[in-house]
């Protein structure tokens, strides 16, 4: 699997796949919200990290959920833009 | 909300909440009643909320809602409406004392026997203080609904003075609807997971509070609360952070917990019992106008081994790692799928199946985080919101029970507890050391 690494398609991905799984339908939620208003706990966050993995193709670890990183879907994006860049390319 | 059905069948959570209810019957506690303290200010007007009740068709389908079972073996178990209209228990007293902690059940409120089966499974009591402020006692029956659904309610009665009340609210969740069996072999399938993980983490050796011999007659429940300041409450969330767990509030708070509980274990002689603690979790959408009605509640099982619970960092480091793996490999659903394959079953196969893992033990703690309480909710009925404390009794078995929650930027933390499995030295200890690992302890 080739990781994506346009961050504007990892954040359309990523707010689509909260949109369908943990954001009520009518909340007002895009790439810029702040995911701590959003409502966004350790279980949706792990459901996140878990989504990067098997749909994206990225490993998130633990070191990198920083509140800089998990300001929004945008900056979550950036980073797994970045993880993906820097992943050892495999055949 | 005219169109409210005449019968629905139990939520998963609903059929957990009532074996639990169950099984505290057993001991003697009055069940899994929980109450929610408000503290109102000046201008608290109970007669308005009398008649608010009164007229309100979610009070009245709450007050007549009951488990029904008929043919045990044959139909699961449902909620169906009494013919008769119920009252709701409703007390309004005076009392010339002052309003300040620490403060008393009163002993109506304490002696409340709010059964799912019988109903009415909600009652509000009403005690004036004085100077003017008075308590709000609601107390309701865990298996109608859970902490969220109770915001909701007090949103829904509290419409006129909530700002962003919804005016007609998510009252029941919609798969609850119908009564048919279809889906339960698929539900067979998937519990086998859940059977198997519960008989995996729950083997020897494992830590209880319980003590041994048979059962008692007649325990009782006891509550401790840990207020924090808003100062201390703004430190706790700077602490997450260091820890690196600024979205995992509710792992902080379990860590500290069960750091607490671990001197306990280790005071009593404890070297290799493990622990294993249920943590719910509330399902609905974040940002979902309800449902109101019933539990909401996945849950997942942590086990922990003595030598991560000494630090918080340890705790913390498994709690992320045996989270993951759970959500990886669905257990939340499969949990989920193995309380709704029980439910067309006598309860006993359900307690049965529950307690033969961890041989009658169950866990060795609850834990729960109900997250922020009435958020946007600054009055009720004309009084001033001045505190919410959430009273939930401990199931026995295992006989602890911790429950965080925030209201207006202030965390609090209660401690119930079994009289049988722990007592009063020990409770102290356990809040001193809560207090020191949310406030004080430095990551490893």
């Amino acid at each position: 699997m080739i990781p994506e690494t346009d961050p504007k398609i990892i954040a359309a991905k990523l707010c689509e796949f909260a949109r369908t799984n943990f954001v009520a339908e009518g909340v007002q939620f895009d790439e810029h919200s702040p995911l701590s208003q959003a409502g966004i706990d350790s279980f949706a966050l792990v459901e996140l990290v878990l989504f990067c993995e098997r749909v994206l193709g990225v490993r998130v670890p633990d070191s990198h959920l920083t509140p800089t990183n998990l300001a929004s879907m945008s900056s979550l994006a950036n980073c797994i833009s970045e993880l993906a860049r820097n992943a050892p390319k495999t055949t | 909300m005219s169109d409210l059905p005449r019968q629905i069948r139990l939520a998963p959570g609903d059929y957990f909440m009532h074996g639990q209810d169950c099984r505290m019957r057993q001991v003697g506690l009055p069940g899994n009643v929980c109450c929610a303290v408000m503290k109102l200010g000046e201008g608290f007007d109970a007669e308005r909320l009398r008649r608010r009740l009164a007229e309100s068709p979610i009070m009245n389908w709450l007050a007549r809602a009951k488990i029904h079972r008929t043919l045990p073996m044959a139909f699961p178990p449902l909620w169906r409406l009494a013919q008769k209209p119920e009252e709701i228990f409703f007390t309004h007293q005076n009392q010339n004392g002052v309003a300040d902690q620490p403060w008393n059940l009163p002993p109506v409120v304490a002696a409340r026997k709010l059964d799912a089966a019988s109903g009415p499974g909600i009652a509000f009591d009403v005690m004036r203080h004085a100077d003017g402020t008075a308590h709000l006692f609601l107390s309701w029956n865990h298996t109608h609904l859970d902490a969220r659904g109770l915001d909701f309610l007090l949103s829904h009665l509290n419409a006129d003075e909530t700002a962003s009340a919804p005016k007609a609210p998510n009252f029941i969740n919609p798969k609850q609807l119908g009564s048919g069996l279809a889906g339960w072999w698929p539900n067979v399938k998937m519990a086998r997971s859940c059977k198997s993980w519960l008989d995996e983490s729950g083997a020897d050796p494992l830590f209880s509070l319980l003590p041994p011999g048979p059962r008692p007659a007649a325990c009782k429940n006891n509550y401790r609360l840990i207020y924090f300041t808003e100062a201390e409450t703004a430190q706790i969330d700077a602490r997450c952070q260091q820890f690196n767990c600024g979205f995992r509030r509710s792992h902080f708070y379990l860590a500290a917990s069960l750091r607490a509980l671990h001197s306990v274990a280790l005071a009593r002689g404890n070297q290799d019992g493990a622990y294993l603690i249920p943590v719910p979790h509330d399902t609905r959408k974040r940002g979902a106008n309800g449902p109101i009605f019933s539990n909401h509640l996945s849950i997942l099982f942590y086990r922990i081994e003595p030598k991560f619970a000494g630090s918080i960092t340890g705790i913390l480091g498994e709690l992320s790692r045996q989270m993951t793996n759970q959500i990886r490999d669905k257990f939340p659903e499969s949990c989920m799928a193995a309380l709704d394959m029980f439910k067309p079953l006598p309860l006993g196969f359900y307690v049965n199946h529950l307690g033969k893992p961890t041989r009658g033990k169950f866990a060795t703690f609850s834990f729960s985080d109900s997250g922020d309480t009435c958020a946007g909710m600054k009055n009720f009925f004309g009084g001033k919101i001045m505190e919410i404390t959430h009273l939930v009794p401990a199931w026995r078995p295992p006989g602890l029970m911790i429950v965080f929650l925030r209201f207006a930027g202030r965390l609090s933390a209660q401690i119930s507890w079994v009289d049988d499995c722990l007592n009063l030295s020990e409770v102290d200890g356990m809040e001193r050391d809560v207090r020191r690992a949310l406030l004080e302890e430095l990551p490893a």
